[in-house]
């Protein structure tokens, strides 16, 4: 058996961050997670905190770190989705307020500190605006030498989501997800184009409410994307972006893709943000990222399954609910 | 009268140099609580070795410099561009012909943007920021946390350009070498002072004025002269349209402690974004043709006799009897 990955995870939660959190913490043995650093998204980076916090208790690791970022994208204001996440980011299941604290570091100087200090290659996680890693890239260049391998939520080499062109998480810090992708490191890419091949279902949805309380206000919360997407993208259900992510950490063979040039686009057109992708080589330029377009969807479900099946039956007490 | 406190950001660089002496030189009227450097004219290694250089030949090896960002935020310049004309400008070291010996001063270990968040945010009065180089350290620093805006008194920065540019025909350096930066901090609602080539080409050194300071006979004067001398040499390579050394950078300081010498107007600017020749570009609504809010002091004039004036009688302030730290390259 190998030993845990050193891993942080950089989000925004956000329903699908909040059940990527669950999918880490229900992984100890494959993920030494040094930390979650979190940023204004979905949602304001007040409820982000608070929702990271939310995910730890629920899982019951109090003892995970959690630190604030940036609040607020390089150049643009943030663009909100509370219309799909709901206000306060998670909307369907109301959780007590945590009480494990927020770190009190910044997320970026965590980030600088926590790879540059790692013993083994720290592997990077992303599934929110780029932010908080653009600026963290920026002041500390050294960082890229001790990262394994960056796996990022964004993109779409086909429609967007967000406007016709682009995805969300690229479209709300289009100079950070530039950042990113000319820093020399080959990304991981997990865009639009594999995770909605894996939405979610209504029996699904019944079977893991069933599983335990955490299975529970996992349902609760999907239900509010379950009919979003449903209604705006033609797909069965609701998009897992997020977990897409730990999903092929955990098991890459779920996923099959190839290595291409991106490029994001960084003008104020109506291509603003899209990531570019020369999927056929016909620019001839260095590959720089590894963009997938296949998603195994039911070994992806049974093994987020299997995952929200490790938290207990009887994993109390813990007093949310079902929003009413 | 009430001392100014600041902190200067910069990437020395020659300008950059005189004007931290420039500074170092005027306690009394600048309460200057660290230097924070950045990539710029040479490498961060350079730039921060050199600030401390200075520091030390001004007898401030007690002041704190920080490292700040090694690369701008497209990072589209890096001094091992060949189109990157810092060190023909400045010389390999960033300080032409001067060879100040190797800094034996601490750096600090803590990174130039967390030094400028923690200070701002903890500051019991607000704080003037100087910067002269690449606008990254700032832009860094207000990303990552813009609750700083409010304790800052205003910036007062050397960059961008009305008229011509002198990296581009439409650019000015320190904002060419980072127009996102610049973009952040010139719409972050911060009270500006924006001093561009326009002013700044007016104040160029003379063959004259270098004899009048190499007359004081201290260790900094010679060390100033061994550095401008460096754009009086026959092959010196100079920016467009001027004929001497440009002292770009101490008019921020020459701005902070004398504002009279200075005239400009409030007006809007706007830092171009895009990938075209107009990159890197501040737009001037000089003739408030739009219909905008200024957002910067955009300062054109300088009174040069007086300019030249006031950093002499600085110049003049280091002591015959400071130690003698400095030794040419050719000797």
């Amino acid at each position: 058996m190998p030993t845990p990955i050193p891993l942080i995870l950089d989000c925004d939660p956000g329903i699908d961050d909040f059940i990527a959190i669950l999918m880490i913490l229900a992984s100890p043995e494959r993920f030494n997670l040094l930390g979650i650093t979190v940023s204004g998204g979905n949602v304001p980076l007040q409820f982000t905190a608070q929702n990271a916090l939310k995910a730890c208790e629920l899982a019951g690791r109090k003892d995970i770190k959690v630190y604030a970022g940036c609040p607020c994208p390089i150049l643009r204001p943030l663009i909100l989705q509370d219309g799909v996440h709901g206000e306060t980011g998670l909307k369907g299941y109301d959780f007590p307020k945590p009480t494990m604290p927020l770190q009190l570091n910044h997320a970026v100087d965590f980030l600088i500190d926590a790879i540059m200090s790692s013993p083994k290659k720290v592997t990077l996680a992303t599934t929110a605006p780029l932010t908080n890693i653009a600026i963290a890239i920026i002041r500390e260049p050294r960082i890229l030498d001790n990262i394994e391998e960056i796996v990022t939520m964004g993109g779409s080499m086909n429609l967007g989501n967000i406007t016709p062109a682009a995805e969300y998480n690229f479209y709300a810090d289009p100079e950070a997800a530039y950042i990113l992708y000319t820093c020399g490191k080959k990304i991981t890419t997990v865009g639009i184009d594999v995770t909605h091949q894996a939405a979610t279902t209504l029996k699904w949805l019944a079977q893991i409410e069933k599983l335990n309380p955490v299975g529970h206000a996992v349902s609760c919360l999907i239900h509010a994307i379950h009919e979003y997407d449903a209604q705006n993208f033609e797909i069965e259900g609701g998009a897992l972006h997020d977990p897409c992510v730990i999903g092929y950490l955990l098991n890459r063979s779920l996923f099959k893709g190839k290595d291409v040039h991106v490029e994001i686009d960084t003008s104020f057109g109506i291509g603003r943000g899209r990531s570019i992708v020369d999927w056929w080589h016909k620019r001839g330029l260095p590959e720089n990222a590894h963009v997938f377009n296949e998603i195994n969807a039911k070994g992806f479900y049974d093994l987020l399954t299997d995952l929200l099946s490790r938290y207990g039956k009887d994993q109390q007490p813990y007093a949310g609910k079902a929003t009413a | 009268m009430k001392k100014i406190p600041l902190i200067m950001d910069c990437d020395p660089g020659l300008d950059d140099a005189i004007a931290l002496l420039f500074a170092l030189a005027s306690p009394d009227q600048i309460d200057l609580l660290g230097i924070t450097t950045v990539v710029g004219n040479v490498s961060i290694e350079q730039t921060q070795q050199n600030a401390r250089r200075i520091c030390e030949l001004a007898g401030r090896s007690d002041m704190k410099v920080f490292r700040g960002c090694p690369r701008t935020f497209f990072a589209k310049m890096s001094p091992s561009d060949s189109n990157y004309s810092g060190a023909d400008i400045h010389g390999e070291t960033g300080l032409g012909g001067c060879a100040l010996p190797s800094p034996t001063m601490p750096l600090q270990s803590q990174h130039a943007v967390s030094f400028i968040i923690e200070t701002l945010l903890k500051a019991s009065e607000k704080i003037t920021l100087a910067p002269s180089g690449s606008l990254t350290n700032i832009a860094c620093a207000l990303i990552m946390e813009p609750r700083i805006k409010e304790k800052i008194e205003k910036i007062v920065l050397m960059g961008g350009v009305i008229g011509l540019g002198n990296i581009t025909p439409t650019a000015e350096y320190n904002f060419y070498c980072d127009p996102q930066a610049a973009y952040v901090v010139f719409t972050s609602g911060i009270p500006l002072v924006m001093m561009g080539l326009d002013v700044t080409r007016q104040t160029q050194t003379s063959e004259a004025w270098l004899h009048t300071i190499e007359a004081l006979g201290t260790p900094v004067s010679q060390a100033v002269v061994d550095m401008l001398s460096y754009y009086h040499r026959p092959d010196a390579i100079l920016e467009p349209g001027v004929s001497g050394g440009v002292l770009h950078d101490p008019n921020v300081i020459a701005y902070l402690l004398k504002p009279e010498l200075y005239k400009g107007r409030p007006a809007y600017v706007e830092i171009d974004i895009s990938s075209t020749i107009m990159a890197g570009r501040s737009t001037v609504d000089w003739y408030k043709k739009l219909d905008l809010r200024p957002n910067a002091y955009v300062v054109n004039e300088v009174n040069v006799a007086g300019f030249f004036d006031l950093l002499t009688e600085r110049l003049k302030r280091y002591s015959q009897g400071m130690k003698k730290v400095h030794a040419c390259n050719h000797c």
